[in-house]
């Protein structure tokens, strides 16, 4: 997912650059998710509503549903790897969101640079 | 779905921040195993930013910022304010209110775009929302789990019809859009039975409450948004394209 994040800058990366940046993506939103969760998705209800597998990829679809907003389309884009799935990408109301963080970084990139963007990304929130 | 397109902004920046939650949840799944799998597949080579078309990109930052301090000094505080004097309830039903008196927008579109059905729908919605629903502060449809059409508006008829967005486009006190969201909306206008009645006043009352309202009803929403995303500008940008262009498909 970090690697989809970043579109082609990825390939311009050397591994060790490449783990610093999944690192620093997981920890970016490992912190979101938890301020989030607690704050907000206590008065929601997911209902999931189903799944299809087409060979190693697999789509679940869910419904974040609230007395204020309604229902909320959520869906979760998975790849098989080896003998697990991970997530490449979730879709929120049709918007992607590797597409969305993807747009970010990349204008990051072209008006600063990629260090610029691992400045932000290590700076956030502080 | 049945939103309005004066709620857009809001519900965008909702479903950022439930969004980002989403994504940290996979972000943290699929922690490790990205290192792993860094080959699978092709990288996309195209530029990222190819799919959005922002020539007007210096103007529109511009404007986004003067619309975000403005949401900061001015929108915020009063809806701050509004919250603490009308209860949840209130602000729900003016919402589900204003969302029911802009039928006709919506169902002339349905029409347009040849959805029957929606259109039946948004009449039959109106009927029952204005009478059951107490004048439309209750959305009935909704609560009941009856129906619940896209909200079909002039933008979408005219993608439908084979109108690419064209540039994106963030005028000030409006929310984000594009060429043809602009013109659209322009013309949804003139099917709000509130600025049609009053075109001025009534429309720029109308659109000062909707916006308080709605920001009352996401308060905490946005600044959880900002805190979340890495570029902001570029994030709502993207998210409006992509929500667009979603709502056209369907």
């Amino acid at each position: 997912m970090a690697r989809e994040s970043l579109g082609a800058q990825w390939s311009r990366l050397t591994p060790v650059q490449q783990q610093e940046f999944a690192l620093l993506f997981g920890d970016r939103f490992q912190q979101s998710y938890s301020t989030l969760v607690l704050r907000y998705l206590g008065e929601r209800k997911t209902s999931y509503v189903g799944e299809s597998v087409d060979g190693r990829r697999a789509l679940v679809e869910t419904f974040l549903s609230s007395e204020k907003d309604g229902k909320l389309p959520v869906e979760y884009q998975l790849a098989g790897v080896g003998d697990r799935w991970i997530v490449e990408d979730v879709v929120v109301d049709g918007v992607s969101l590797t597409g969305n963080y993807r747009v970010q970084f990349g204008r990051i990139i072209r008006t600063s640079s990629y260090e610029a963007l691992l400045h932000r990304m290590r700076n956030h929130g502080e | 779905m049945r939103f309005d397109s004066g709620t857009s902004m809001a519900r965008f920046v909702m479903l950022l921040a439930v969004g980002s939650v989403a994504l940290a949840g996979c972000a943290v799944l699929g922690r490790g195993a990205d290192m792993r799998t860094a080959s699978l597949g092709p990288t996309d080579d195209v530029s990222a930013e190819a799919q959005d078309y922002d020539p007007w990109e210096r103007f529109n930052e511009r404007t986004f910022d003067f619309n975000h301090k403005l949401d900061h000094y001015v929108i915020k505080p009063v809806a701050t304010g509004w919250s603490k004097i009308a209860p949840e309830p209130v602000r729900n039903g003016m919402r589900n209110m204003l969302q029911n008196v802009a039928m006709p927008r919506r169902f002339i579109n349905n029409l347009f775009q040849l959805k029957l059905k929606g259109a039946m729908e948004e009449l039959v919605g109106f009927v029952i929302n204005s009478t059951v629903g107490v004048g439309g502060l209750v959305d009935v449809m909704r609560e009941a789990d009856l129906a619940a059409p896209d909200a079909e508006d002039t933008g979408q008829t005219l993608g439908v019809y084979g109108i690419g967005p064209g540039p994106y486009l963030v005028l000030p006190f409006f929310p984000p859009s594009s060429l043809r969201d602009t013109i659209g909306s322009t013309i949804d206008g003139f099917l709000d039975p509130v600025t049609f009645f009053m075109p001025f006043v009534g429309g720029i009352a109308k659109r000062g409450f909707t916006s308080i309202n709605d920001r009352s009803r996401n308060l905490e929403e946005f600044e959880a948004v900002e805190e979340s995303v890495v570029d902001l500008y570029s994030a709502v940008r993207n998210g409006y394209l992509q929500r667009r262009e979603r709502a056209i498909r369907e």
